[in-house]
C-alpha cells in the first residue's frame, strides 16, 4: 500500500507556485474590464519571476516525489531556470503585441502558463508515462497559442499542420513507450535500465526499436532532420512572441527528457543510439542551414536557423560525455537571449496584421533606428557564432565535448555548417546596413516591454560572451547522470 | 477452453468481424457508423471472454458509446449528399489491403509460434479479485501523479476550445 505525504510535494514546489498564479489569472479575468486586460500579463510577469526566485533558492536540492515519478535535481533546476527565462521576455514581447493584434485574452497568459508548467515536469521526470502526459499537455497548448489569431488565415493554417503532424508525432511516442513497457513491464528509466543491462538480444532488438519510436516523437518537438517540417511554417504564421518561445521552451524541456532517456534509461546501447544521433545531427545542421540560404521571411528564416541550431546540440549530445550534456544546457541558456532577441527586433519592425517580416523590410533600419540595428547585429553575430557573443562560447563547448569522444568528423561537418550559416546571417546585416533605404517606410512597433525585451536580449548575448564562467559552471556541474 | 466458452467466442467474433466488413462496404456513411457500434459491441464480448471487464466496460462506453457519437456528429456538418457521391475506396486501396493481409498473416505466425495459453487469459491482472479493484488501485496509488497530470490537460485542451472558437457579441 502506497501512502503520500507532504514531502511528496517538494519536488514540484516551483510547478505549484506558477499553478496557484495560473488559476489566479483564469479567476480574475473575469473581473477585468476589457480596456484593462493588460493587468493579467502583468500577473503572469509576476507569476514568472516568483517562480524563478523559488527555482533559485531550491537549486541543488535533490528530491523524489510521487513514488519516483517526478524528481528535482540540479539539472532539471537549470533547465526549469532557462524555461523561466524563456516566459518572461515572452510576456513583456506579448503584452502590447496582443492588444494591438486584437486578441487580449486572459487565456492567452492561462495557456502559455499551463505549457510552462508541462515542461516544467517533463524536464524532471524518469518516467515515460509522465513524459507523455508532460507532452501531450506542452503540444495542446502550443496548438492553441499557435492558433490564437483566430482570424489569420497564416495562423489557422500553421496551427493545423502543427497539431495534425505533432498528433501523429504523438502516437509514436506512445506506441514506443508501449512497447517498453511490454517488453520490461516497468515505464521507469531507472529500471529500464537495469533489465536492458542483462537483456537477450530480442529483447534488445525489440528495445532499440521502440527506442527509434520514442525518438521519432521527441524529434519532433525539438525539430530535428526527418521530423523538422512543420517548423517553419509554424514560426511564420504564429504570432511573434509565441513563435519566440516556441523555438526556445519546449525545445529546452525536450532536450533536457531527450537526455534523461538517452544516458539513463538507453545507457546500455549508447553504442547503438550515438551512430544514430551522429547521423541526425549532421542532416538536421545541414539541412536548416542550407535551406535557410533561400529564405526571404524573417521569421522563416529563424525557423530553418533554429533547425540547425537544434542540430548543433545534438552534436553535445552525440558526444555522450558530461562536458556535452552540460554544454547543451549552456547553448540553451545563451540560445535565449540571442533567438528571443532576434525574434523581438522582428516584432519591433513587424506590421499590424500581417503575420510574416520580410528581410528586405529591415533595409535602412540600422540609420532609422541605430539601437535596435545594433542588438540585431549582436544576435545575428551571435547565431553565426562570431566571438565575444554567447553563441561563440555554447558553440565552442559543444565542439570541444565531440572532439573529446574523438567524433573529429563531425565537429568538421559541424564547423562547416557554421561557415555556412554566416552567409545568411551576414545578410541580414549587410541588409540592415548597406541597401539603402526601404521601399516603404518602416514604422517600428512603440511598446517600452518589447525594448525592455530586446535590451535583455543584447546585453545577455554580450555579458554571457564576454564573462561565461559563473554559468557556465553551473551548467556543465548540473549534469549529475 | 469449455465447449459453452467456445460458442460465445464463436458467435462474438462474427459479431465483431461482420461489424467490421459492414463497416468497410456499406453505402451509407450513417449505416458505417451503426455497424461499427455492432463491431464494437463483438470487441467487448472478446474482452469479456479473456476476464478483463473493465476494459469491457471502457469499450461500451467510450468506444460504442462517445467515439461514434462524436463520428455521427462530425458527419451532421458534413453534406451529406457530397458524402455519397464520392467512390467508396481511396485509389491506394491495394496497398491497404496488401498490408493489412500482411498484418493478419503476421498474427497468425505469432499466435501458433507463441502457443498462447488461453487457458491462463486474464490471470495476470486479477489478482485481487477483480481487475476493475485491482486497476482502481493502481490508478489512485502508484499513479496518482500522471492521473492528477491528465487533469491538467483536460483543463487546457477545455480553455482551449472555448478560446478559438469564442466570437465577440456585437
Amino acid at each position: 500500500m502506497i501512502s503520500y505525504s507532504l514531502v511528496d510535494f517538494r519536488p514540484i514546489i516551483p510547478e505549484l507556485v506558477l499553478l496557484f498564479f495560473t488559476f489566479f489569472i483564469l479567476f480574475i479575468d473575469f473581473a477585468i474590464p476589457k480596456a484593462k486586460k493588460k493587468i493579467n500579463g502583468f500577473i503572469a510577469l509576476i507569476g514568472v519571476a516568483v517562480t524563478l526566485v523559488v527555482v533559485l533558492s531550491l537549486y541543488g536540492s535533490s528530491w523524489t516525489g510521487f513514488n519516483n515519478m517526478i524528481i528535482f535535481d540540479k539539472a532539471s533546476g537549470f533547465v526549469n531556470i532557462i524555461l523561466l527565462l524563456t516566459a518572461f521576455v515572452a510576456i513583456l514581447m506579448s503584452l502590447d503585441f496582443i492588444k494591438r493584434e486584437g486578441i487580449n485574452f486572459g487565456e492567452y497568459y492561462v495557456i502559455l502558463l499551463f505549457s510552462l508548467i508541462a515542461m516544467q515536469v517533463f524536464c524532471s521526470t524518469y518516467n515515460l508515462i509522465v513524459m507523455f502526459l508532460a507532452v501531450e499537455t506542452l503540444s495542446i497548448s502550443m496548438y492553441i497559442l499557435t492558433a490564437i489569431k483566430r482570424d489569420g488565415l497564416r495562423s489557422i493554417e500553421a496551427a493545423m499542420k502543427y497539431f495534425i503532424l505533432g498528433s501523429f508525432a504523438s502516437s509514436f511516442l506512445v506506441l514506443g513507450i508501449a512497447l517498453i513497457y511490454g517488453l520490461f513491464g516497468t515505464v521507469d528509466l531507472l529500471r529500464v535500465k537495469e533489465l536492458l543491462t542483462g537483456a537477450d538480444s530480442l529483447h534488445t532488438w525489440i528495445a532499440l526499436v521502440s527506442f527509434v519510436l520514442i525518438l521519432i516523437g521527441f524529434g519532433f518537438k525539438i525539430a530535428a532532420f526527418p521530423f523538422h517540417a512543420w517548423t517553419p511554417d509554424v514560426y511564420e504564421g504564429a504570432i511573434t512572441p509565441m513563435s519566440a518561445f516556441m523555438s526556445i521552451a519546449p525545445k529546452a524541456a525536450s532536450f533536457m527528457a531527450l537526455m534523461r532517456l538517452l544516458v539513463v534509461g538507453m545507457f546500455p546501447i549508447q553504442v547503438e543510439w550515438v551512430k544514430l544521433l551522429w547521423i541526425i545531427a549532421v542532416f538536421t545542421m545541414f539541412f536548416g542551414n542550407l535551406v535557410a540560404l533561400w529564405q526571404k521571411d524573417l521569421k522563416r528564416l529563424l525557423g530553418y536557423s533554429s533547425i540547425a541550431h537544434a542540430g548543433y546540440m545534438l552534436v553535445g549530445i552525440t558526444a555522450a560525455n558530461s562536458l556535452g550534456y552540460g554544454a547543451v544546457l549552456f547553448y540553451l541558456f545563451g540560445y535565449i537571449f540571442m533567438n528571443l532577441g532576434a525574434f523581438s527586433v522582428a516584432e519591433y519592425i513587424s506590421k499590424k496584421n500581417v503575420e510574416g517580416c520580410l528581410i528586405d523590410d529591415l533595409r535602412g533600419m540600422g540609420y532609422k533606428y541605430p539601437l535596435a540595428g545594433a542588438a540585431m547585429l549582436v544576435f545575428m553575430f551571435s547565431l553565426s557564432g562570431v566571438p565575444p557573443t554567447v553563441g561563440f562560447i555554447g558553440k565552442y563547448y559543444l565542439f570541444s565535448a565531440a572532439v573529446k569522444s574523438h567524433l573529429y568528423w563531425l565537429v568538421i561537418l559541424g564547423v562547416i555548417n557554421s561557415a555556412i550559416s554566416a552567409y545568411f546571417y551576414l545578410n541580414v546585416i549587410v541588409t540592415m546596413y548597406m541597401k539603402g533605404g526601404a521601399k516603404e517606410e518602416v514604422v517600428s512597433f512603440p511598446s517600452p516591454y518589447l525594448r525592455a525585451a530586446i535590451v535583455i536580449g543584447a546585453v545577455g548575448t554580450i555579458i554571457f560572451g564576454v564573462a561565461p564562467g559563473s554559468v557556465l559552471n553551473v551548467a556543465l556541474s548540473s549534469i549529475v547522470f | 477452453m469449455t465447449s459453452m466458452e467456445a460458442i460465445i467466442f464463436a458467435i462474438v467474433s462474427l459479431i465483431a468481424v461482420v461489424g467490421a466488413l459492414g463497416l468497410v462496404f456499406a453505402k451509407n456513411p450513417y449505416h458505417s457508423a451503426l455497424w461499427m457500434v455492432f463491431s464494437f459491441v463483438g470487441l467487448a464480448g472478446l474482452l469479456a471472454l479473456l476476464e478483463a471487464y473493465f476494459l469491457t466496460v471502457l469499450q461500451l462506453i467510450v468506444y460504442a458509446g462517445a467515439i461514434v457519437v462524436m463520428i455521427a456528429f462530425v458527419m451532421m456538418t458534413i453534406d451529406f449528399r457530397k458524402v455519397g457521391g464520392l467512390s467508396k475506396f481511396v485509389p491506394q486501396w491495394l496497398w491497404g489491403l496488401i498490408i493489412s493481409f500482411g498484418i493478419l498473416i503476421d498474427l497468425f505466425i505469432l499466435a501458433s509460434k507463441m502457443k498462447i495459453d488461453v487457458s491462463q487469459s486474464g490471470k495476470n491482472l486479477a489478482i485481487a479479485g477483480s481487475n476493475t479493484k485491482a486497476l482502481g488501485m493502481e490508478l489512485f496509488t502508484h499513479y496518482l501523479f500522471p492521473f492528477e497530470l491528465v487533469a491538467i490537460i483536460l483543463l487546457v485542451a477545455l480553455i482551449g476550445v472555448v478560446v478559438l472558437t469564442k466570437r465577440e457579441i456585437k
